[in-house]
């Protein structure tokens, strides 16, 4: 059968019986065998598993039962490899599953595979991967984005309907923006994120990777909600496609001006001000906003997670699962060596800078700074949200690199200018395309709401992509 | 003025092995992100205090089903009579 169908439209032809579970996860799985030699989205295929679950599906059909789907490699799979993309977690086999892929899984939807990342979800163009390098289907010689870049490229190239990404500093929003899909940072909260291994626990989220707007909301719903087994999970669960095609007329849509300075490529800048020249004709009211904290949320950002990275990584010390050194003379050797063999350059940068900013002497310099900042970046979110209703920016200021071409770290921590404030300030902010630049590279538009405000983001972007497709030529 | 990095301090309190050319590298490369974290001086101290509102989420202090020994010592890289396995810790004198 042919590819290319929203979840939304799957969903119809799965219920009216035009196709078969089976039929459409053997699709996915010729589809990856074929594009994914060159692709490297994914890291585990689950074939048999996938077929058997296809055929449990199509004896309860209805609502996202049948739906095949692929999870990023951070998330946790009962008796299915999950890896987080590092030479730690080679051969680890989870003896539990996360809440999001069991909701999934009780919706019956059907796992195609795990997808490749930056090593632990730190990095922004999934080359941190110990396993491979995932191309950018728009343009084989570009990254995919990071850290969910094979969660993005897979929906981007038809080898998923739909895919789970996490998001800590904007690792769902980038790589989508880079591969021209959908992707949601949800509030911090929305979505339980037990069973996710853990990088800054204050501030990852799960969030869906999908081809539409409406597709994401579907999505959202069904993984959203309080679980008993994160503590910081909230609220109840809820359809977010319900009021999604209420339009933008009378919103207040903030453009700050400090998210379209000198580091953002003319055309990037372009195309997001030409998305709310959009909003405005659709309805909407423009209202200029200020966001002054821009700048020092960066550096705050890479101090905060960076601690709580070193932090959480800590327990990888080759005893009770991953990687153990072959040779060591002592406990304390065993520890040094098998972390030193299994984590790659970037997550020992990362370790290294979180152990640095909470050590004697630096902790109130850096740690406690960063954290005022973090305070001052959810009142400044505050102060604008009283003059509108949601906020346009970029996503990254550029569209995708080619490989290699950021070689040094702070170079490609500078790209995650636009995505951080809204993971310090928990809330929930959606990527979504909306132009592409003279090469034909997709350029994202980010949408930032108030806490839990997810329906709204949704419907706004739901009313900019119907308008948009008007006018977009068919390829 | 660059903040000194102790890569061999850090390492040792982050209990990772690095190599000499590790340690060559990132000795350069913490400084330079040390750098920019340093952006944060021009941050006064009247920034209002961290922290979000914290309270406690408890379960109750009741006993349910968990994973077994099996289960739990599966993943483990030595493991012998249903324990994890790792070198002598304490010496034969103590």
């Amino acid at each position: 059968m042919e590819l290319g169908y929203t979840v939304a439209q799957l969903a119809e032809l799965l219920a009216s019986r035009e196709i078969s579970s089976v039929e459409l996860t053997k699709a996915y799985l010729d589809r990856i065998a074929e594009r994914d030699v060159e692709l490297g989205a994914y890291l585990t295929i689950c074939s048999e598993r996938a077929l058997s679950d296809a055929e449990r599906a199509d004896c309860n059909a209805g609502g996202l039962s049948g739906i095949p789907f692929a999870l990023k490699d951070n998330i946790c799979t009962k008796g299915i490899r999950t890896t987080c993309a590092s030479r730690m977690l080679e051969n680890f086999v989870p003896p539990y599953e996360s809440t999001v892929s069991e909701r999934l899984g009780k919706s019956g939807c059907v796992l195609l595979g795990k997808l490749n990342m930056d090593e632990f979800a730190m990095g922004s163009t999934t080359e941190n991967s110990y396993f491979k390098k995932t191309r950018n289907p728009k343009a084989l010689d570009r990254v995919p984005g990071g850290s969910s870049g094979g969660a993005a490229a897979a929906v981007a190239a038809d080898e998923a309907p739909f895919a789970l990404g996490s998001d800590t500093g904007g690792s769902v929003r980038q790589p989508t923006a880079f591969c021209g899909v959908v992707g949601m940072k949800p509030t911090y909260g929305r979505v339980s994120r037990y069973g996710l291994v853990a990088f800054a626990s204050s501030l990852d989220q799960i969030g869906p990777i999908t081809k539409d707007i409406y597709d994401n909301a579907l999505v959202l719903g069904a993984i959203a909600g309080k679980d008993s087994r994160d503590a910081t999970s909230v609220g109840e669960r809820e359809d977010f496609t319900e009021n999604i095609s209420g339009g933008v007329k009378g919103l207040v849509i903030g453009v700050p001006d400090e998210f379209f300075g000198d580091e953002v490529s003319e055309p990037v800048r372009t195309a997001v001000l030409a998305a709310a020249e959009r909003f405005e004709r659709l309805g909407a009211k423009l209202e200029r906003v200020s966001l002054s904290m821009l700048k020092y949320a960066l550096p705050a950002y890479y101090i905060i997670s960076s601690a709580e990275a070193s932090s959480n990584l800590a327990r990888f010390d080759g005893v009770r699962y991953g990687r153990r050194s072959e040779s060591f003379t002592d406990i304390e050797e065993l520890y040094e060596k098998s972390r030193g063999e299994g984590f790659g350059d970037e997550v020992k940068r990362r370790i290294m800078l979180g152990t640095f900013v909470l050590s004697s002497g630096y902790y109130d310099e850096y740690y406690k700074k960063a954290m005022r900042v973090r305070s001052t970046v959810k009142q400044s979110f505050a102060s604008a949200f009283e003059r509108c209703d949601l906020i346009i920016s970029p996503v990254a200021p550029t569209t995708a690199w080619r490989f290699g071409e950021k070689p040094d770290p702070v170079s490609r921590y500078l790209a995650d200018i636009f995505t951080v404030p809204a993971s310090l300030a928990g809330l929930p902010a959606l990527s979504m395309p909306c132009g592409e630049d003279s090469e034909g590279l997709p350029i994202g538009m980010q949408l930032i709401g108030r806490e839990f405000s997810e329906a709204l983001i949704y419907r706004a972007g739901y009313a900019f992509e119907r308008d948009r497709s008007k006018e977009k030529p068919k390829l | 003025m660059k903040t000194e990095i102790d890569v061999e301090k850090l390492a040792k309190l982050a209990r990772l092995k690095l190599t000499d050319e590790e340690k060559a590298r990132l000795c350069g490369e913490l400084s330079d992100i040390v750098e920019f974290y340093d952006m944060l001086a021009g941050v006064g101290e009247t920034a209002p205090d961290a922290g979000p509102a914290l309270f406690n989420v408890l379960r109750d202090d009741g006993t349910k089903p968990c994973l077994g020994r099996g289960e739990l010592l599966a993943n483990s890289p030595d493991s012998a009579d249903g324990c994890f396995r790792v070198p002598r810790v304490v010496s034969e004198e103590d």
